[in-house]
Parts: structure tokens; C-alpha cells; sequence
């Protein structure tokens, strides 16, 4: 970790220190937290944090930072008069990509979505927003009917240091313009992001693969994606064998699709589509009719 | 929530809970009638209590699972493990269960209180203290250095940097906070024993001391804190399951939800079963808790476990 001192009298001697430590950001990319942000004010330092000294500041959650790829994090506080504060993390992240698939572990299925940077929501005392590489993190240090539209305020400055926007990966922009609903989406990049989502043991079984997980309640989707169809088969009968043996809750159908018992009132059917490993969880009228549709998009893919 | 702690209020719990804590106290194992109501079991195997003041709940968890006297000795050396690292909402355990802890210690007769992992002063800053409290805090010590000590047993760790407190205090006292944790699913009492670990050992839990770029980390992460346990089981743990985070831990940001409870146990494993099924896990999905099965460090099988619950 390297504090940025932003007294006049060491000024120098931490910029250098910082320079010659930390990668540097991307070109116009914001280098560190900026010293005011509207009515904000920030603390004397920022706190950097690169590779694996991110378990400094977030101790075992840096797992999953890392797996989707992370480059550095700013950290610091601003305060707004009479009496307000909030923390701010800034990650940035190897690509837009990654930022997003961060940001949307974070966030999926909380708060309310706000008209900050690309994406953000808006919880009960924090707001999250991504940009191009980026994800920031902002938390109040305490909770009114006030502190909301604050903390946008906060949020709207601090993205404005950003300056190039990223695309969505390439799955997620396919499953968006097949009309499915992004609110649900997590893009995962591995096992942690999914485990996440997605609490079951018979999911760490499937090597990992990026993929979309959607969907919500008893309609629930997933889809990982192989390098080629070899790869997904693969993948999928490497977890059958895995599921056998652990006696897990799983029948193999005639059509090559797996069952998996995850609640007692709750199955997922898992099946190979090309290069993908589709699940979906069900055995209704409704959840074979997702499959389907995701089965079309996918082919088209 | 804030709520205001004091001696009184302690001694209400123990005056009410009185009978039931005598017959814990005397008659351990053996069916008794608590509080007028039930027919119960004391001491319990777990204690759940909920309810809105979070000192009330800790006191009377402990109660049920025979009073504090039953696991601190007069002259006592208390050694504390105490998840205050983090500041935002949800990520922390509640000072006021934590000062309830502290009392029924002082009043069991502890002699001293070693903090296992250092409290920030910025933390206790979450709870209106009374002078008596105060008093408490002043007194509590800091862990010694870290040591490099052995690990019987473990699959992957052979040896850890721990606080020599940890293997050294004559009653080791778990207080941890179920909430979501990204590298683990979920966190709570065989997790937090990574709090009296050094920073560098615990970098190796999650990374190995040979890191490889397939390693599967979710795997490697539970089984090291399945193995780190095997230094020492607490004797008592006491769960935080009132404003946990259930998303983002655990550091957070992310969505709090207020369970109201508190859970007390003196198998870790079956505390932790049981807080992963407030946060919505089947203990059994939870690989650290499987890992730590097998070490023999406790049970998820909750339905062989002697259960309290009560509602404040």
C-alpha cells in the first residue's frame, strides 16, 4: 500500500515514491482521487493499492477482485459540510470488461439503478457505478433521506475524472439485444463469481469460463462459454464425472442433458449448445420456454 | 443500532434468567424448567436469540448455553477474537454484543482480557458507552507478536504466524459476524480465526506458499481455514446475525439486512452452519465448513444438536 501525502512539504518525495511503485494509469485516466469534487472535500491522502497488496484493504474478498482481473485501487475519504463523509474506492481493472463483470457481482439484484457514469445503482447508504475500466464504490458514513442523492453527487464528479467509457462484453451486449433482462445479469469470469451467485456445490465443478448468470427466483439461467464446442463438452461431461462421484442429486438424460437436484423443490438442467454450456433452472412450461429463447439467441452467436 | 449498555442492564438479565442459569450452572446436561415456560435442555448445544436490543440478545444466548461461568473460571485469562476490522454498515460485529461479552466476563471473575487481533478505537466509537464500559476497554490488552507455530494435520498448511494469545489465553472466545464473503460464500467463526493470524500467513490461504495459476482458490481458501482450526477450538463463539451485509463482503459496499439474531455455540462448526443458513446457504454447499467436519473440529449436523431458540 502507498499513501499519497498531499502536504506541500513531501509532496514530492510521495509522487516520486508513487510513480516509481505503482503501474500507471492508462492515458487520461485519472492518476489519483481528485482533492475537491464539487462541495467535496477529500483527505489529505489516498491510499494506493496494486496486485496483492489489495488484501491490505479488503482482506479475503480480494479473491474475487483478482479473478476478474485487477490492476489498482484509490481509496480515500471526502467530507462535505456541516458534518458529511463517505469513503470511495476506485478500482481500476484490466478492461472494461472486467470492470463490468465487478460491478455487476456487486450489484445485481440491489438498490436502485442511477443515471451516473455507464451503469450505476443507488443502495441504502452506497453507490456503485462503472466506467470503461472502472468501478467506484462509494459509502456514506451515515444513512438519511439526504445521503442518497449526495453520494450521487459525489459519484457524478469522481466519473467525470474518467475519461473513455467501455463496451460490455460480448455476450452480455448478445443477451441485451435478444431483449433479456440486463437488471438480472452477473458476468462471471469464474468459479468465485459464480459460487457467489450461484451458492451450490455442484457448481465448482464446471471449469471455469466466462459467462452470463441471469435470470431471478425459480427462473434463474447460465451460461458459460468454452473456447469451442469440443471445449464446452468437455466441460460438461468433466462435471458430470465430478458430480458421480461426489453422489450429488444428478440423473444424465437420453438427450445428453444433465438434472441437478440443488432444492429440494428446485432442479437446473444443464446442456451443451455449441460452444456453450447452457443451465436453466426449472421444469415448467416457463423455464423450457427461456431455454428456448436462449438456445436461439446463442445459435446466432 | 445504538443501544445504550449498562450495568443494570446486565444485571436485569442475569436476575430474570437467574433460576435457569443456577440449574445450568449445577445440573449441566440434565432437563430442567427455564423461565416458567418450556422444558428444556441445559445447557444448550446453540443458542438463538433475536430481538432488537443486541446486548439483551448476546446476554441471554449465553445464558442458554449455561452462563458465562460455565466457560470462564475466576482468574481467567480471556483471550478475545473480536471482527471489528472493517467499518462500513453490515461488515462489523455490533460493539454492543461485543461489550456484553466483555461484561459477562468481568462479572465471571477473568482476570484479563487479551484482544486476539487489534481493536481500532474508531470502532467502539459505533456504541454509547457507559463509564463502567469504558473502564472495560482501558483494560483490555494487545495481542503479542506473531509466532510461527505448527499445524497438526493440516492438508495444506503446515504452519501458520499467529498470536501467541490465541494458544496461550486459558479461554478463547470467538466473536465473529455472519456475512456474505466473496472468497468463501460466506464468513463467520472458523473464518474470523484468520483475525488472530498474521497478514502475510494468511496471504498463503489464499495464494499458497507456491502459487500456480490454476489453483483453485475457493477450494484452497476453505481447507486452509479448515486446517488453520486445528490449532485451537473456541470455547465459546457468539455470532453476530443482527445488520450483516449479504452482498459485496466483506468489505463492502453492499446491501445490509437486519436478521436480529444472535447465535452462541461452543462448536464453531454448528455456529457456522447455522449462520449460513440465516444468510440463506445449505451448510453442506459451504466447502469450509465440510473441510472443517472432516478435521473433526465440529458438526454441521444441526438435528443431532440440542437447539434454544427465543425471541426478546
Amino acid at each position: 500500500m502507498i499513501e499519497i501525502a498531499r502536504s506541500a512539504a513531501i509532496l514530492p518525495v510521495a509522487w516520486i515514491a508513487l510513480t516509481a511503485a505503482t503501474p500507471s494509469p492508462s492515458p487520461g485516466q485519472p492518476a489519483t482521487l481528485p482533492p475537491t469534487a464539487g462541495e467535496w472535500t477529500r483527505a489529505d491522502s489516498v491510499d494506493v493499492y496494486t496486485g496483492k497488496d489489495l488484501f491490505l484493504l479488503v482482506d479475503g474478498g480480494a479473491d474475487l477482485f483478482f479473478e476478474y482481473g485487477f490492476v489498482r485501487v484509490l481509496s480515500s475519504e471526502y467530507f462535505r459540510l456541516p458534518d458529511r463523509s463517505a469513503t470511495i474506492e476506485l478500482y481500476e481493472m484490466e478492461s472494461p470488461a472486467a470492470a463490468y463483470g465487478l460491478y455487476t457481482s456487486f450489484t445485481v439484484g440491489t438498490g436502485a439503478a442511477a443515471p451516473v457514469a455507464q451503469e450505476a445503482v443507488l443502495g441504502d447508504g452506497y453507490c456503485i457505478f462503472w466506467k470503461g475500466s472502472y468501478v467506484g464504490m462509494l459509502t456514506a458514513a451515515s444513512v438519511d433521506s439526504a445521503s442518497g442523492q449526495m453520494l450521487l453527487q459525489l459519484a457524478g464528479e469522481l466519473e467525470a475524472e474518467i475519461r473513455h467509457t467501455g463496451p460490455l462484453p460480448g455476450l452480455c451486449t448478445l443477451l441485451r439485444e435478444a431483449g433479456i433482462d440486463s437488471r438480472t445479469m452477473v458476468f462471471v469470469r469464474g468459479k468465485l463469481a459464480l459460487g457467489n451467485q450461484l451458492p451450490y456445490a455442484w457448481v465448482n465443478s464446471l471449469p471455469p469460463a466466462e459467462g452470463v448468470l441471469g435470470g431471478s427466483g425459480a427462473s434463474r439461467y447460465l451460461i458459460l462459454e468454452y473456447t469451442d464446442a469440443a471445449a464446452a463438452d468437455a466441460a460438461l461431461r468433466t462435471a458430470g464425472v465430478e458430480w458421480e462421484k461426489m453422489h450429488m442429486p444428478v440423473t444424465l438424460g437420453s438427450e445428453g442433458k444433465w438434472t441437478i437436484q440443488q432444492r429440494e423443490e428446485e432442479v437446473m438442467v444443464l446442456e451443451q449448445q455449441g460452444r456453450y454450456v447452457l443451465a436453466v433452472s426449472g421444469a415448467t412450461e416457463k423455464s423450457e420456454a427461456l431455454a428456448s429463447r436462449l438456445r436461439n439467441t446463442l445459435g446466432g452467436y | 443500532m445504538v443501544s445504550h449498555i449498562s450495568r443494570r442492564s446486565f444485571l436485569r438479565y442475569s436476575a430474570i434468567t437467574g433460576t435457569a442459569v443456577l440449574a445450568a450452572d449445577t445440573l449441566a446436561g440434565v432437563v430442567t424448567r427455564s423461565l416458567g415456560a418450556s422444558i428444556r435442555t441445559l445447557p444448550a448445544d446453540l443458542a438463538v436469540v433475536s430481538g432488537s436490543n443486541y446486548y439483551d440478545a448476546a446476554v441471554r444466548s449465553v445464558e442458554l448455553m449455561g452462563g458465562m461461568k460455565r466457560f470462564v473460571p475466576r482468574g481467567a485469562r480471556v483471550g478475545l477474537l473480536l471482527n471489528s476490522r472493517y467499518t462500513k454498515p453490515g461488515t462489523f460485529v455490533k460493539p454492543e454484543i461485543a461489550l456484553a461479552v466483555i461484561a459477562m466476563c468481568h462479572y465471571a471473575g477473568a482476570v484479563q482480557i487479551v484482544s486476539l487481533e487489534d481493536t481500532s478505537s474508531r470502532y467502539w466509537r459505533h456504541a454509547t458507552l457507559s463509564s463502567e464500559h469504558r473502564g472495560y476497554l482501558g483494560e483490555i490488552k494487545s495481542p503479542r507478536a506473531h509466532q510461527t507455530v505448527l499445524i497438526s494435520g493440516g492438508v495444506n498448511l503446515g504452519r501458520v504466524d499467529v498470536v501467541p494469545d490465541l494458544l496461550e489465553c486459558d479461554v478463547y472466545i470467538n466473536i465473529p459476524v455472519f456475512k456474505n464473503h466473496e472468497g468463501t460464500w460466506f464468513t463467520g467463526a472458523l473464518k474470523n480465526l484468520m483475525g488472530a493470524i498474521s497478514d502475510r500467513s494468511n496471504q498463503t490461504f489464499h495464494l499458497g506458499s507456491d502459487p500456480r495459476g490454476d489453483r483453485d482458490e475457493y477450494a484452497f481458501l476453505s481447507q486452509s481455514i479448515a486446517d488453520a482450526n486445528l490449532l485451537r477450538t473456541p470455547t465459546l463463539s457468539i455470532g453476530d446475525a443482527t445488520e450483516v451485509i449479504v452482498q459485496g463482503g466483506p468489505f463492502g459496499p453492499g446491501p445490509v439486512r437486519n436478521f436480529r439474531t444472535v447465535v452462541a455455540s461452543t462448536d464453531p462448526v454448528a455456529l457456522d452452519a447455522y449462520g449460513a443458513g440465516i444468510l440463506g446457504f445449505r451448510p453442506q454447499d459451504v466447502l469450509m465448513l465440510r473441510r472443517a467436519q472432516e478435521h473433526g473440529v465440529g458438526t454441521m449436523n444441526l438435528d443431532s444438536l440440542t437447539i434454544i431458540r427465543e425471541s426478546l
